[in-house]
Protein backbone atom coordinates (compact mmCIF):
# COMPACT_ATOMS: atom_id res chain seq x y z
CA UNK A 1 0.00 0.00 0.00
CA UNK A 2 1.19 3.29 -1.14
CA UNK A 3 2.13 5.72 2.12
CA UNK A 4 0.00 8.95 2.32
CA UNK A 5 2.15 10.84 3.19
CA UNK A 6 4.36 13.12 1.10
CA UNK A 7 7.84 12.18 -0.58
CA UNK A 8 10.83 13.66 0.89
CA UNK A 9 12.53 16.06 -2.39
CA UNK A 10 15.25 12.86 -3.09
CA UNK A 11 12.40 10.88 -3.55
CA UNK A 12 10.82 13.47 -6.13
CA UNK A 13 14.18 13.83 -7.71
CA UNK A 14 14.81 10.53 -8.59
CA UNK A 15 10.81 9.84 -9.51
CA UNK A 16 11.36 13.10 -11.59
CA UNK A 17 14.59 11.64 -13.21
CA UNK A 18 12.67 7.60 -14.08
CA UNK A 19 9.60 9.92 -15.39
CA UNK A 20 11.87 11.57 -17.68
CA UNK A 21 13.42 8.90 -18.68
CA UNK A 22 10.44 7.41 -20.18
CA UNK A 23 10.46 3.46 -21.63
CA UNK A 24 14.48 4.17 -21.46
CA UNK A 25 15.96 1.90 -18.87
CA UNK A 26 17.67 3.97 -16.11
CA UNK A 27 20.84 2.63 -13.89
CA UNK A 28 21.54 3.03 -10.14
CA UNK A 29 24.96 5.02 -10.53
CA UNK A 30 23.47 7.51 -12.97
CA UNK A 31 20.65 7.91 -11.39
CA UNK A 32 23.03 9.11 -8.04
CA UNK A 33 25.05 11.30 -10.15
CA UNK A 34 21.93 13.27 -11.57
CA UNK A 35 19.66 13.54 -8.64
CA UNK A 36 22.56 13.93 -6.25
CA UNK A 37 22.21 11.56 -3.81
CA UNK A 38 24.41 9.07 -2.16
CA UNK A 39 23.73 5.26 -3.12
CA UNK A 40 22.55 4.17 0.73
CA UNK A 41 19.59 6.39 0.13
CA UNK A 42 18.66 5.43 -3.39
CA UNK A 43 18.43 2.12 -3.16
CA UNK A 44 16.21 2.10 -0.15
CA UNK A 45 14.25 4.53 -2.22
CA UNK A 46 14.41 2.15 -5.11
CA UNK A 47 13.52 -1.21 -3.25
CA UNK A 48 10.28 0.60 -1.86
CA UNK A 49 8.92 1.69 -5.33
CA UNK A 50 9.59 -1.45 -6.47
CA UNK A 51 7.44 -3.25 -3.62
CA UNK A 52 4.86 -0.31 -3.75
CA UNK A 53 4.37 -1.25 -7.82
CA UNK A 54 5.91 2.27 -8.84
CA UNK A 55 8.87 0.99 -10.25
CA UNK A 56 9.94 -1.78 -12.98
CA UNK A 57 13.39 -3.56 -12.85
CA UNK A 58 15.40 -5.88 -15.16
CA UNK A 59 19.20 -7.17 -15.57
CA UNK A 60 20.99 -5.88 -19.11
CA UNK A 61 23.43 -8.15 -20.24
CA UNK A 62 27.48 -7.57 -19.72
CA UNK A 63 28.80 -5.09 -22.45
CA UNK A 64 32.33 -5.00 -23.40
CA UNK A 65 33.81 -4.22 -20.23
CA UNK A 66 31.08 -3.57 -18.34
CA UNK A 67 29.35 -6.59 -15.96
CA UNK A 68 25.40 -7.31 -16.21
CA UNK A 69 23.84 -3.90 -15.01
CA UNK A 70 20.43 -3.94 -13.27
CA UNK A 71 18.38 -1.19 -14.70
CA UNK A 72 14.82 0.62 -13.79
CA UNK A 73 12.03 2.31 -15.13
CA UNK A 74 9.03 3.48 -13.51
CA UNK A 75 5.23 1.71 -14.18
CA UNK A 76 2.38 3.37 -15.15
CA UNK A 77 1.21 3.79 -11.40
CA UNK A 78 5.17 5.37 -10.81
CA UNK A 79 4.88 7.60 -13.75
CA UNK A 80 1.51 8.78 -12.10
CA UNK A 81 2.81 9.33 -8.88
CA UNK A 82 5.83 11.26 -10.62
CA UNK A 83 3.14 13.79 -12.10
CA UNK A 84 1.55 13.88 -8.79
CA UNK A 85 5.00 14.66 -6.69
CA UNK A 86 6.99 16.50 -8.84
CA UNK A 87 10.54 17.65 -7.45
CA UNK A 88 10.36 21.21 -5.35
CA UNK A 89 12.13 24.27 -6.08
CA UNK A 90 14.59 24.22 -3.81
CA UNK A 91 18.02 24.18 -4.81
CA UNK A 92 19.37 21.25 -2.83
CA UNK A 93 16.53 19.04 -3.98
CA UNK A 94 16.68 20.13 -7.83
CA UNK A 95 18.02 17.38 -9.99
CA UNK A 96 22.09 18.39 -11.07
CA UNK A 97 22.22 17.11 -15.05
CA UNK A 98 25.89 16.85 -15.41
CA UNK A 99 27.44 15.23 -18.27
CA UNK A 100 28.16 11.51 -18.05
CA UNK B 1 37.16 -7.46 -9.00
CA UNK B 2 38.32 -4.27 -8.03
CA UNK B 3 38.31 -3.23 -4.42
CA UNK B 4 34.77 -1.31 -4.18
CA UNK B 5 32.95 -4.51 -5.88
CA UNK B 6 35.03 -6.54 -3.18
CA UNK B 7 33.86 -4.82 -0.13
CA UNK B 8 30.05 -4.45 -1.11
CA UNK B 9 29.81 -8.05 -2.33
CA UNK B 10 31.20 -8.80 1.35
CA UNK B 11 29.05 -6.51 2.68
CA UNK B 12 25.92 -7.64 1.32
CA UNK B 13 26.37 -11.01 2.42
CA UNK B 14 25.12 -9.11 5.70
CA UNK B 15 21.57 -8.47 4.24
CA UNK B 16 18.39 -10.88 4.62
CA UNK B 17 17.64 -13.44 2.07
CA UNK B 18 14.71 -11.15 0.27
CA UNK B 19 17.13 -8.21 -0.44
CA UNK B 20 20.28 -10.65 -1.53
CA UNK B 21 19.60 -9.94 -5.06
CA UNK B 22 19.17 -6.01 -4.61
CA UNK B 23 22.76 -6.25 -2.96
CA UNK B 24 24.02 -8.54 -5.99
CA UNK B 25 22.28 -5.19 -8.04
CA UNK B 26 24.60 -2.45 -5.76
CA UNK B 27 27.33 -5.02 -6.43
CA UNK B 28 27.30 -5.23 -10.29
CA UNK B 29 26.44 -0.92 -10.45
CA UNK B 30 29.42 -0.79 -8.21
CA UNK B 31 31.47 -3.00 -10.58
CA UNK B 32 30.33 -0.77 -13.87
CA UNK B 33 31.55 2.44 -12.49
CA UNK B 34 34.89 3.21 -13.93
CA UNK B 35 37.08 5.71 -11.98
CA UNK B 36 37.77 4.09 -8.87
CA UNK B 37 37.85 6.81 -6.71
CA UNK B 38 33.62 7.13 -7.63
CA UNK B 39 33.20 3.44 -7.17
CA UNK B 40 34.14 3.52 -3.79
CA UNK B 41 32.30 6.45 -2.57
CA UNK B 42 28.92 4.44 -4.25
CA UNK B 43 30.49 1.41 -2.56
CA UNK B 44 30.73 3.48 0.70
CA UNK B 45 27.14 4.74 0.32
CA UNK B 46 25.95 0.83 -0.43
CA UNK B 47 27.86 -0.22 3.17
CA UNK B 48 26.10 2.69 5.26
CA UNK B 49 22.92 1.23 4.33
CA UNK B 50 23.45 -2.14 4.71
CA UNK B 51 25.06 -1.70 7.90
CA UNK B 52 22.05 0.38 8.92
CA UNK B 53 20.02 -2.36 7.51
CA UNK B 54 21.58 -5.40 9.17
CA UNK B 55 21.53 -3.68 12.40
CA UNK B 56 17.77 -3.25 12.03
CA UNK B 57 16.67 -6.90 11.10
CA UNK B 58 19.29 -8.18 13.56
CA UNK B 59 17.04 -6.05 16.48
CA UNK B 60 13.93 -7.37 14.80
CA UNK B 61 14.98 -10.80 14.74
CA UNK B 62 16.14 -10.47 18.71
CA UNK B 63 13.32 -9.21 20.08
CA UNK B 64 10.54 -10.48 17.75
CA UNK B 65 9.65 -13.79 17.90
CA UNK B 66 9.34 -15.87 14.49
CA UNK B 67 6.32 -17.76 14.37
CA UNK B 68 8.07 -21.15 13.51
CA UNK B 69 9.80 -20.33 17.13
CA UNK B 70 7.07 -19.34 19.23
CA UNK B 71 5.21 -22.09 19.72
CA UNK B 72 6.86 -23.73 22.64
CA UNK B 73 10.30 -23.31 24.22
CA UNK B 74 13.09 -25.62 23.31
CA UNK B 75 12.92 -28.69 25.39
CA UNK B 76 17.04 -28.97 25.55
CA UNK B 77 17.04 -25.49 26.12
CA UNK B 78 13.85 -25.99 29.06
CA UNK B 79 16.37 -29.20 30.36
CA UNK B 80 19.67 -26.52 30.47
CA UNK B 81 18.05 -24.34 32.13
CA UNK B 82 16.75 -27.02 35.10
CA UNK B 83 20.46 -28.40 35.01
CA UNK B 84 21.94 -25.16 35.47
CA UNK B 85 19.60 -24.47 38.42
CA UNK B 86 19.98 -27.81 39.99
CA UNK B 87 23.78 -27.36 39.84
CA UNK B 88 24.10 -24.14 40.65
CA UNK B 89 22.24 -24.81 43.68
CA UNK B 90 24.68 -27.94 44.46
CA UNK B 91 27.26 -25.03 44.05
CA UNK B 92 25.76 -23.77 46.91
CA UNK B 93 25.47 -26.80 49.01
CA UNK B 94 28.95 -27.44 48.62
CA UNK B 95 29.97 -23.53 49.60
CA UNK B 96 27.50 -23.68 52.56
CA UNK B 97 29.05 -26.96 53.71
CA UNK B 98 32.71 -26.41 53.02
CA UNK B 99 32.23 -22.94 55.35
CA UNK B 100 32.72 -20.10 52.13
CA UNK B 101 32.16 -16.65 53.22
CA UNK B 102 28.06 -15.77 52.73
CA UNK B 103 29.07 -13.11 50.31
CA UNK B 104 30.13 -16.04 48.02
CA UNK B 105 27.07 -17.71 48.43
CA UNK B 106 25.08 -14.57 47.85
CA UNK B 107 26.93 -13.69 44.63
CA UNK B 108 26.33 -17.19 43.30
CA UNK B 109 22.70 -16.69 43.66
CA UNK B 110 22.43 -13.49 42.34
CA UNK B 111 24.63 -14.78 39.25
CA UNK B 112 21.77 -17.32 38.41
CA UNK B 113 18.97 -14.75 38.95
CA UNK B 114 21.06 -12.53 36.73
CA UNK B 115 21.42 -14.93 34.15
CA UNK B 116 18.05 -16.38 33.76
CA UNK B 117 16.79 -12.68 33.71
CA UNK B 118 18.79 -12.23 30.57
CA UNK B 119 18.17 -16.07 29.76
CA UNK B 120 14.38 -16.69 29.88
CA UNK B 121 13.33 -13.73 27.87
CA UNK B 122 14.91 -15.86 24.69
CA UNK B 123 13.87 -18.99 25.95
CA UNK B 124 11.28 -18.87 23.09
CA UNK B 125 13.07 -17.10 20.33
CA UNK B 126 16.17 -18.06 18.68
CA UNK B 127 19.47 -15.72 18.77
CA UNK B 128 21.22 -17.98 16.46
CA UNK B 129 20.45 -16.53 12.92
CA UNK B 130 22.35 -14.81 10.23
CA UNK B 131 23.31 -11.51 10.38
CA UNK B 132 22.22 -11.28 14.32
CA UNK B 133 24.70 -13.40 15.42
CA UNK B 134 27.25 -12.90 13.07
CA UNK B 135 27.06 -9.07 14.59
CA UNK B 136 26.84 -10.63 18.24
CA UNK B 137 29.88 -12.94 17.48
CA UNK B 138 32.17 -10.19 16.20
CA UNK B 139 31.33 -8.17 19.30
CA UNK B 140 31.82 -11.05 21.53
CA UNK B 141 35.20 -11.46 19.93
CA UNK B 142 36.18 -7.81 19.85
CA UNK B 143 35.30 -7.67 23.40
CA UNK B 144 37.55 -10.13 24.45
CA UNK B 145 40.43 -8.79 22.47
CA UNK B 146 39.47 -5.41 24.61
CA UNK B 147 39.60 -7.42 28.11
CA UNK B 148 43.25 -9.00 26.86
CA UNK B 149 44.32 -5.03 26.27
CA UNK B 150 42.79 -3.18 29.12
CA UNK B 151 41.16 -5.83 31.56
CA UNK B 152 42.36 -6.12 35.07
CA UNK B 153 46.01 -7.91 35.70
CA UNK B 154 46.55 -10.38 38.05
CA UNK B 155 50.32 -12.33 37.36
CA UNK B 156 50.70 -11.65 34.41
CA UNK B 157 47.22 -12.51 32.94
CA UNK B 158 44.56 -10.49 32.02
CA UNK B 159 41.55 -12.30 31.63
CA UNK B 160 39.24 -9.80 34.60
CA UNK B 161 37.23 -6.53 34.67
CA UNK B 162 35.98 -5.37 37.79
CA UNK B 163 32.15 -3.68 37.87
CA UNK B 164 32.66 -2.03 41.14
CA UNK B 165 33.29 -4.74 43.62
CA UNK B 166 32.67 -8.19 41.26
CA UNK B 167 35.01 -9.60 38.95
CA UNK B 168 33.82 -10.44 35.96
CA UNK B 169 35.27 -13.04 33.53
CA UNK B 170 34.14 -12.10 30.09
CA UNK B 171 35.31 -15.31 28.64
CA UNK B 172 33.27 -17.38 30.73
CA UNK B 173 30.28 -15.47 29.69
CA UNK B 174 30.74 -15.42 25.95
CA UNK B 175 32.59 -17.93 24.81
CA UNK B 176 30.54 -20.56 25.23
CA UNK B 177 27.40 -19.28 23.34
CA UNK B 178 29.88 -18.36 20.68
CA UNK B 179 31.61 -21.81 20.59
CA UNK B 180 28.00 -23.01 20.52
CA UNK B 181 26.50 -20.82 18.18
CA UNK B 182 29.17 -21.51 15.71
CA UNK B 183 28.59 -25.21 15.53
CA UNK B 184 25.35 -24.16 14.25
CA UNK B 185 25.73 -21.29 12.20
CA UNK B 186 29.08 -20.95 10.30
CA UNK B 187 29.88 -18.31 8.08
CA UNK B 188 32.38 -15.69 7.76
CA UNK B 189 30.88 -13.69 10.17
CA UNK B 190 30.97 -16.13 13.21
CA UNK B 191 34.51 -17.52 12.06
CA UNK B 192 35.93 -14.00 12.28
CA UNK B 193 34.04 -13.86 15.89
CA UNK B 194 35.46 -17.04 16.82
CA UNK B 195 38.92 -16.36 15.58
CA UNK B 196 39.49 -12.88 17.42
CA UNK B 197 38.44 -14.54 20.92
CA UNK B 198 40.67 -17.35 20.57
CA UNK B 199 43.59 -15.25 19.55
CA UNK B 200 42.47 -12.72 22.42
CA UNK B 201 42.33 -15.70 24.91
CA UNK B 202 45.81 -17.15 23.67
CA UNK B 203 47.00 -13.22 24.52
CA UNK B 204 45.48 -12.98 27.59
CA UNK B 205 46.96 -15.75 28.36
CA UNK B 206 44.21 -18.48 29.07
CA UNK B 207 45.33 -22.06 28.36
CA UNK B 208 41.56 -23.11 29.50
CA UNK B 209 39.23 -21.26 27.67
CA UNK B 210 41.27 -21.49 24.58
CA UNK B 211 41.21 -25.75 25.30
CA UNK B 212 37.15 -25.33 25.68
CA UNK B 213 37.42 -23.89 22.42
CA UNK B 214 39.72 -25.93 20.59
CA UNK B 215 37.64 -28.94 22.25
CA UNK B 216 34.29 -27.89 20.63
CA UNK B 217 35.45 -26.86 17.28
CA UNK B 218 36.77 -30.01 17.61
CA UNK B 219 33.83 -31.71 18.38
CA UNK B 220 31.62 -29.51 16.02
CA UNK B 221 33.94 -30.22 13.07
CA UNK B 222 33.93 -33.75 13.58
CA UNK B 223 30.32 -33.68 13.63
CA UNK B 224 30.08 -31.80 10.87
CA UNK B 225 33.25 -30.89 8.62
CA UNK B 226 33.47 -28.09 6.57
CA UNK B 227 36.08 -25.45 5.75
CA UNK B 228 35.21 -22.48 8.00
CA UNK B 229 35.60 -25.31 11.04
CA UNK B 230 38.92 -26.71 9.69
CA UNK B 231 40.15 -22.89 9.74
CA UNK B 232 39.00 -22.11 12.88
CA UNK B 233 40.10 -25.06 14.18
CA UNK B 234 43.75 -24.16 13.26
CA UNK B 235 43.73 -21.41 14.31
CA UNK B 236 42.17 -22.43 17.73
CA UNK B 237 44.64 -24.73 17.83
CA UNK B 238 48.04 -22.80 17.04
CA UNK B 239 46.29 -20.39 19.94
CA UNK B 240 45.88 -23.32 22.23
CA UNK B 241 50.12 -23.91 21.49
CA UNK B 242 50.64 -20.10 22.13
CA UNK B 243 48.75 -20.62 25.58
CA UNK B 244 50.44 -23.54 26.84
CA UNK B 245 53.63 -22.32 26.58
CA UNK B 246 52.74 -19.12 28.74
CA UNK B 247 52.64 -20.90 31.93
CA UNK B 248 49.92 -19.95 34.11
CA UNK B 249 50.87 -18.21 37.03
CA UNK B 250 47.67 -17.04 38.76
CA UNK B 251 47.44 -18.63 42.36
CA UNK B 252 44.67 -20.92 42.99
CA UNK B 253 42.12 -18.80 45.04
CA UNK B 254 40.07 -20.74 47.60
CA UNK B 255 36.18 -22.09 46.43
CA UNK B 256 37.08 -21.29 42.92
CA UNK B 257 39.95 -22.69 41.77
CA UNK B 258 41.05 -27.02 42.09
CA UNK B 259 37.36 -27.08 43.68
CA UNK B 260 37.10 -31.10 42.25
CA UNK B 261 40.33 -32.02 43.96
CA UNK B 262 39.61 -29.76 47.37
CA UNK B 263 35.66 -30.60 48.09
CA UNK B 264 36.30 -34.03 49.25
CA UNK B 265 38.25 -32.17 52.16
CA UNK B 266 35.27 -30.89 53.07
CA UNK B 267 32.82 -33.70 53.67
CA UNK B 268 31.14 -36.48 51.46
CA UNK B 269 28.79 -34.35 51.28
CA UNK B 270 30.58 -31.34 49.32
CA UNK B 271 32.26 -33.83 47.45
CA UNK B 272 28.80 -35.07 45.98
CA UNK B 273 27.19 -32.63 45.75
CA UNK B 274 30.18 -30.82 43.57
CA UNK B 275 30.83 -34.01 41.35
CA UNK B 276 26.80 -34.50 40.77
CA UNK B 277 26.63 -30.39 40.59
CA UNK B 278 29.64 -30.80 37.33
CA UNK B 279 27.80 -34.13 35.40
CA UNK B 280 24.85 -32.06 35.40
CA UNK B 281 25.91 -29.46 33.40
CA UNK B 282 26.93 -32.19 30.72
CA UNK B 283 23.36 -33.65 30.66
CA UNK B 284 22.01 -31.12 28.26
CA UNK B 285 24.00 -32.03 25.59
CA UNK B 286 23.35 -35.84 25.42
CA UNK B 287 19.78 -35.24 24.51
CA UNK B 288 21.09 -33.57 20.79
CA UNK B 289 23.20 -37.11 19.70
CA UNK B 290 20.08 -38.11 18.20
CA UNK B 291 19.31 -35.02 16.45
CA UNK B 292 20.46 -34.32 12.70
CA UNK B 293 23.23 -32.92 11.93
CA UNK B 294 23.36 -29.33 12.70
CA UNK B 295 21.44 -29.82 16.15
CA UNK B 296 23.64 -32.65 17.01
CA UNK B 297 26.95 -29.86 16.21
CA UNK B 298 25.27 -27.92 18.37
CA UNK B 299 24.89 -30.05 21.36
CA UNK B 300 27.91 -31.58 20.92
CA UNK B 301 30.00 -28.37 21.21
CA UNK B 302 28.13 -27.39 23.96
CA UNK B 303 29.13 -30.42 26.03
CA UNK B 304 32.65 -30.52 24.69
CA UNK B 305 33.17 -26.86 25.76
CA UNK B 306 31.58 -27.42 29.69
CA UNK B 307 33.55 -30.54 29.83
CA UNK B 308 36.95 -29.01 28.64
CA UNK B 309 36.65 -26.13 30.92
CA UNK B 310 35.87 -28.71 33.72
CA UNK B 311 38.51 -30.94 33.02
CA UNK B 312 40.57 -27.60 33.14
CA UNK B 313 39.34 -27.28 36.67
CA UNK B 314 40.30 -30.74 37.94
CA UNK B 315 44.13 -30.82 36.32
CA UNK B 316 44.98 -27.43 36.87
CA UNK B 317 44.46 -23.98 38.63
CA UNK B 318 41.30 -22.86 36.63
CA UNK B 319 38.10 -22.04 37.93
CA UNK B 320 35.53 -25.00 38.29
CA UNK B 321 32.08 -24.16 36.54
CA UNK B 322 28.50 -23.37 38.38
CA UNK B 323 29.23 -25.74 41.22
CA UNK B 324 32.38 -23.45 42.35
CA UNK B 325 32.14 -19.34 43.49
CA UNK B 326 31.67 -17.66 40.20
CA UNK B 327 29.07 -15.98 38.76
CA UNK B 328 30.98 -15.48 35.46
CA UNK B 329 30.48 -18.88 34.70
CA UNK B 330 26.97 -19.41 35.65
CA UNK B 331 25.54 -16.82 33.66
CA UNK B 332 27.53 -18.16 30.93
CA UNK B 333 26.04 -21.47 31.17
CA UNK B 334 22.73 -19.88 31.27
CA UNK B 335 23.61 -18.10 28.38
CA UNK B 336 24.99 -20.73 26.03
CA UNK B 337 21.74 -22.98 26.54
CA UNK B 338 20.29 -19.81 24.31
CA UNK B 339 22.63 -20.87 21.23
CA UNK B 340 20.85 -24.85 21.58
CA UNK B 341 18.65 -25.10 18.78
CA UNK B 342 14.69 -26.18 18.87
CA UNK B 343 14.40 -29.85 18.92
CA UNK B 344 14.73 -31.31 15.50
CA UNK B 345 15.16 -35.10 15.74
CA UNK B 346 16.96 -37.17 12.84
CA UNK B 347 14.03 -37.59 10.17
CA UNK B 348 12.89 -41.35 9.33
CA UNK B 349 14.83 -43.24 6.82
CA UNK B 350 12.65 -43.19 3.80
CA UNK B 351 10.79 -46.04 2.16
CA UNK B 352 12.42 -47.34 -0.73
CA UNK B 353 10.00 -45.74 -3.83
CA UNK B 354 8.68 -43.35 -1.09
CA UNK B 355 9.82 -39.90 -3.57
CA UNK B 356 8.76 -37.95 -0.45
CA UNK B 357 7.24 -34.99 -1.00
CA UNK B 358 7.30 -32.80 -4.33
CA UNK B 359 9.95 -30.26 -4.03
CA UNK B 360 8.60 -26.68 -4.03
CA UNK B 361 8.03 -24.99 -7.22
CA UNK B 362 11.00 -22.07 -7.96
CA UNK B 363 10.16 -18.68 -6.65
CA UNK B 364 10.67 -15.72 -9.31
CA UNK B 365 13.67 -14.52 -7.30
CA UNK B 366 16.56 -14.87 -9.70
CA UNK B 367 19.90 -15.84 -8.27
CA UNK B 368 22.94 -14.03 -9.56
CA UNK B 369 24.34 -17.84 -11.14
CA UNK B 370 20.41 -17.54 -12.15
CA UNK B 371 20.59 -14.46 -14.29
CA UNK B 372 23.82 -15.10 -15.54
CA UNK B 373 22.57 -18.31 -16.95
CA UNK B 374 19.65 -16.66 -18.67
CA UNK B 375 21.61 -13.73 -20.12
CA UNK B 376 23.83 -16.12 -21.54
CA UNK B 377 20.89 -18.17 -23.40
CA UNK B 378 19.34 -15.12 -24.64
CA UNK B 379 21.01 -12.37 -26.25
CA UNK B 380 18.52 -10.00 -25.89
CA UNK B 381 17.41 -8.40 -23.06
CA UNK B 382 16.26 -10.67 -19.98
CA UNK B 383 13.19 -9.25 -17.80
CA UNK B 384 12.83 -10.15 -14.49
CA UNK B 385 9.99 -8.53 -12.81
CA UNK B 386 11.16 -7.41 -9.12
CA UNK B 387 7.80 -7.90 -7.94
CA UNK B 388 8.56 -11.52 -7.28
CA UNK B 389 11.29 -10.54 -5.28
CA UNK B 390 9.97 -9.72 -2.14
Amino acid sequence: MTRSRSLSPVARAVLFLLAEAGASWSHGYDLCRRANVKSGTLYPLLIRLEEQGHLEAQWLPAEPGRPPRHAYRLTAAGRRLAIENPPRASPSSTPVERPA
Amino acid sequence: MTAAEWIVRRICRLLPPRLTDWGEAMAQETASIERPSAALIFAVGCVAWVIRQALGQALQSALTPSKATSDQPSRSRTTALACAIAATGLGLVYLAVAGAPMRHLTLNATALIAGLILALPFRRRDPVSPPFIGVISIALGIGLLLTAALGDEASGARRWISLGDVVLQPSLIGLPFLLVAFARTRNILTATGVILAVVALAWQPDAAMVGAAVAALGAATLTRRDRPSLIVLAVASACFLVALARPNAVPAAQFVDGVFRTASAAGGVASLAVWIGALLLLLPSLSGLRQEREAAAAHTAFGATWLAIMTAALFGDYPTPVVAYGGSAIVGYLLSTLALPRESHRPPLQAPGDAGPAPKAKSGRLSDAGYRRRIAGHPARTQTRLSSWT
